[in-house]
């Protein structure tokens, strides 16, 4: 599985699919204090994304991988993402 | 033409066809969900596919199709008769192109402007107001492209950047490489994820992209996440082109702006100077004003590395200037406007910017241009002179200082680069102590021996040894780092590796159902089927032998045991693999009903086509031989036979005319009617015009019946194109018809009665490959007749042969039958008279007949292979066919025989 939820943190790794936004979606949604962990994240479908970015969970450890330098950016609510 | 190119276009035009199948059925019983489903996704086929290959105009054209489809499909577009024929007309273009990139004659350019047009044509029934707009920008776009691309932003592209973020033009321009920059703003559909569309890795995937941001509103708990609901706007450089192949799939959800990178920095220029002029540098200004690149590469790049930016609110803009002065290539464009002298307010100037006569500021800014920033200076250089010396310090500013200070840093620094930098630090200090001692030129004499050449590069090659006993100590370190890391990785990898294990089974689950396989393909299939059985053939002769020569009668029954098995299965074989050659007859007839459809609108008349037993199978070759002949005959009926409406109105039939195709199988053949309720031939007239045509005799003239006198239609030279309008009936080329028809094994009849229709009769055999012949004997010689003729097989006394006249008569159950001696056709020796003649009945269209043989023989399948070379001229013998034992089988063309025989 691409996610794992755990008690607290939802561990995402690798490419997430689209069907994982759904159950994402419905776990962050049970309890407000719920987190994230995208560490080994690597890529996601846009559907995930958007819950992520719709969501805004807290965010255990921030992607790895440095092609979501933009995710990090856009959830710490930067609205414009410059590619370096 | 690759291969690939081949099955695109093959499985294309199966597309092609069912979607104007699908959409004429619409057009005659109005639109059904599933029907529109189905040629929207005939559309959708070949627009992917056409993406594997460089034809944007077909792509695109397919792709407005497909859009206006769905926008019917979600009932947003009410279908219309013109929607209709709009596609079809689409369609028809595809179907053009095609054969153009068949035959490798594309021309793209050719196709650009067709395809905008239809493609602006069909996306105006999606939206007729956006789709002006929308073609209204494109035409923007190519004019601007041609003529004005290089000028300046327009207005609402300075807005849309302006909206993107603060300084965002500044900051493209930054990081601006080619010639053209493009602002897109992308919004999916809400139902994009269903499509399989990813609309943010799309964005992330732009050529060229600099920038983006993705707007995101709050999700309810209760939200469908899987209705997209992403914005997304991006900036970045590109080519049109690029851009919009890349963006090609999503054509209707984004609109995008092209601007050149020198109509973005004439633009900038104004914010550049302001925010020079805030930059108290002295040496940037003067290099700028100078125009010496480098120069203020240089110090720019160190103000950037220098100086810190915590303070004030144009703190962004500054740093941007200077990043942006650090990496220029040009600067002409900041001299290129002249600066206003009169004071405008910040309105005015941004207006200005467009007309780019003058570049203004406000007033502030523009008395420090003029007394700080000096970036006009080549036109002005005395100004500069003043300026200098008007130049009140004599003493290290503070700035300066710092300045100064940051130079030592830098020059000590790891990111130090001698070549780039040396000459603006040296420059730097040099502009600095310059200005403050007035002995400019020892000063910088001085300077300049003091850091020869030759000083800089045993500085260089220092700090290169010292770089790389650095790197490599680095290396060492990070390797240690590193190979407790790659554990983790590998440990963290190898968890979702197993998880990800289902994924490519997952894609693997649309299994192929069909299979495609080349013609040719089955068609060697075929021909060794076809060995085989004439090789199984051989058994039965060898089983005689046994018999006879190795007098084992148990061996050959072995033999014959073993045919039978072979024989079985050689049969199941030959039929499953003329089962694979087989297609319904649909394949061919489904082109007609828009045949049909066009052709009573281009003349007016009003025909309704029933086909019936479109499931009749077909071997494919024979049906694709059968298609031309068919569209002939349909051509003609619609063209000659049904009469228009007021005619028909008048006469007392429906209005609407009636063609039926129709498809009945009869045992190994398929009968296949094309009948007509029009006005008929009339036989006279056609007996008539074969005598002026010198087709028949005089006498023939007068004793020639009706029935036979329509067959003379197709009898060559009968027709030509001028008889059609005064025959009022057919005519055009039905001997190329009929030549066709044979050609293919079959028979064309036709039946007509005046006023009330035609009917075309074709019976042909459902397979060509194999043949069941008959086989005799005549003159120790053994001959084949196709078993369709026979009719049958008779053994009479010679006496009961009688003659009447010049020709031989055989009356069976009270039927006179004319005989024909083979013997005699075939120019052998007449036999010895004997009590009792075999006599094999044929039937042919002009009636029974009785060959006259020696011996019959077992009926045969052959494969008939047809004459060629020397033996091409002999038309008495329709082809010949390999025994058993090895020899020749020559198979007998009856009518040509007849013919002779009397």
């Amino acid at each position: 599985m691409p996610i794992a939820f755990k008690k607290k943190v939802a561990v995402m790794t690798g490419h997430c699919e689209i069907e994982e936004a759904e159950s994402l979606f419905t776990w962050l949604n049970e309890e407000a204090s719920r987190q994230v962990n995208l560490k080994a994240l690597t890529s996601a479908h846009t559907a995930v994304y958007q819950v992520l970015l719709a969501k805004k969970p807290k965010v255990s450890v921030w992607p790895e991988s440095e092609n979501l330098f933009w995710l990090i950016k856009i959830m710490n609510n930067k609205s414009n993402v410059w590619c370096e | 033409m690759s291969e690939l190119l081949d099955v695109f276009i093959g499985e294309s035009r199966e597309n092609l066809e069912s979607a104007s199948q699908e959409l004429l059925e619409i057009q005659s019983s109005g639109p059904a969900p599933e029907r529109v489903d189905k040629i929207f996704r005939d559309l959708h086929t070949i627009k992917g596919s056409s993406d594997l290959f460089d034809i944007k105009p077909l792509t695109r054209l397919a792709h407005a199709a497909e859009d206006l489809l769905d926008s019917v499909r979600a009932n947003e577009v009410s279908f219309s008769n013109d929607i209709g024929d709009l596609l079809l007309e689409a369609l028809d273009q595809i179907s053009i192109w095609f054969d153009e990139l068949e035959v490798g004659s594309q021309d793209l350019e050719q196709w650009q402007p067709i395809s905008v047009n239809l493609g602006a044509q069909l996306r105006h029934f999606i939206d007729p107001d956006a789709s002006c707009g929308s073609s209204n920008e494109n035409e923007a776009v190519s004019s601007k492209e041609s003529s004005s691309v290089n000028q300046n932003l327009t207005d609402t592209q300075r807005e849309l950047l302006a909206d993107f973020s603060e300084n965002a033009d500044l900051k493209l321009l930054c990081q601006t490489y080619g010639p053209y920059c493009y602002l897109i703003q992308y919004t999916p559909d809400e139902g994009c994820f269903f499509r399989g569309e990813d609309p943010v890795n799309v964005a992330l995937t732009l050529p060229g992209l600099k920038a983006f941001n993705i707007a995101m509103p709050e999700l309810d708990h209760d939200a469908d996440i899987y209705n997209c609901m992403t914005r997304i706007k991006a900036i970045g450089c590109a080519d049109e082109d690029v851009i919009k192949q890349h963006m090609a799939y999503y054509e209707g959800q984004y609109t995008v702006t092209f601007f050149s990178s020198q109509a973005l920095s004439a633009s900038c220029a104004s914010k550049i100077r302001e925010n020079i002029a805030q930059i108290p540098d002295e040496t940037l200004t003067d290099a700028i004003a100078d125009n010496n690149l480098e120069q203020v590469n240089s110090s720019a790049g160190l103000l950037l590395a220098s100086q810190d930016f915590s303070d004030a609110d144009c703190d962004d803009a500054k740093r941007v200037t200077l990043q942006f002065l650090s990496t220029a290539s040009e600067l002409d464009f900041l001299s290129r406007a002249e600066p206003s002298s009169h004071a405008e307010t910040a309105e005015s100037a941004s207006q200005s910017i467009s007309n780019e006569a003058f570049v203004g500021t406000d007033d502030k800014a523009s008395v420090n241009v003029l007394s700080n920033a000096d970036e006009d200076a080549p036109l002005k250089s005395n100004v500069k002179l003043a300026d200098i010396s008007a130049r009140p310090e004599k003493i290290l500013a503070p700035h300066e200082k710092a300045i100064l200070t940051q130079q030592l840093t830098l020059l000590n620094s790891d990111n130090y680069k001698t070549e780039l930098m040396f000459p603006s630090i040296a420059g730097l200090v040099g502009n600095m102590l310059g200005e403050t001692f007035s002995d400019e030129d020892t000063l910088a004499v001085a300077i300049c021996n003091a850091l020869d050449d030759e000083t800089i590069n045993e500085q260089a090659d220092e700090i290169h040894k010292q770089q790389s006993t650095e790197e490599a100590s680095a290396e060492t370190t990070q390797q240690t780092n590193t190979s407790p890391s790659t554990a983790d990785f590998s440990e963290i990898n190898t968890v979702p590796g197993r998880g990800d294990s289902p994924q490519p089974i997952k894609a693997e689950r649309q299994a192929v159902k069909m299979l495609k396989v080349d013609q040719t393909k089955i068609d060697y299939l075929m021909d060794i089927v076809g060995e085989l059985t004439v090789a199984k053939n051989s058994l039965p002769y060898l089983a005689k032998q046994a018999e006879e020569e190795g007098g084992s009668r148990k061996l050959s029954k072995q033999i014959k045991a073993h045919f039978s098995i072979v024989n079985r299965l050689t049969e199941s074989l030959q039929s499953a693999v003329l089962q694979i050659r087989m297609v319904p007859v649909s394949h061919v007839f489904q082109r007609y009903p828009r045949l049909i459809r066009d052709l009573a609108r281009k003349l007016d008349k009003k025909i309704e086509l029933c086909m019936q037993g479109e499931d009749t199978e077909f071997d494919k070759n024979l049906i694709e031989s059968l298609s031309e002949p068919l569209i002939h005959l349909l051509r003609n009926s619609i063209d000659h036979g049904i009469e228009s409406p007021e005619e028909r109105i008048e006469k007392g039939k429906p209005e609407t005319g009636r063609i039926d195709l129709i498809a009945t199988p009869l045992d190994d053949s398929v009968i296949i009617e094309i009948r007509d309720d029009g006005k008929g031939i009339d036989p006279n007239k056609i007996k008539l015009l074969a005598f002026q045509k010198g087709v028949i005799t005089e006498s023939q003239l007068e004793s020639i019946d009706d029935n036979e006198a329509l067959q003379l239609i197709f009898a060559a030279g009968f027709s030509t194109s001028e008889q059609v309008s005064d025959l009022s009936g057919r005519g055009v080329g039905m001997d190329a018809v009929k030549t066709m028809v044979s050609q293919a094994g079959g028979t064309i009849e036709m039946y007509s009665e005046v006023g009330v229709g035609t009917t075309f009769k074709l019976l042909l055999p459902q397979t060509m490959s194999v043949n069941r012949v008959m086989m005799f004997e005549v003159s120790d010689q053994m001959f084949g007749v196709g078993m369709d003729a026979v009719v049958e097989t008779v053994k009479v006394p010679t006496s009961d042969i009688q003659r009447i006249r010049n020709e031989h008569i055989l009356v069976i159950r009270e039927k006179l039958i004319p005989v024909c001696n083979l013997r005699e056709a075939l120019g052998f020796e007449q036999d010895v008279d004997r009590e009792e003649q075999s006599i094999l009945v044929v039937s042919t269209p002009q009636g029974e007949f009785g060959l006259i043989i020696d011996k019959f023989h077992e009926g045969i399948d052959v494969i008939q292979k047809p004459l060629e070379g020397v033996l091409a001229g002999y038309a008495h013998f329709s082809g010949t066919a390999l025994l058993g034992d090895g020899r020749v089988l020559l198979i007998i063309n009856v009518q040509e025989v007849l013919a002779k025989c009397r």
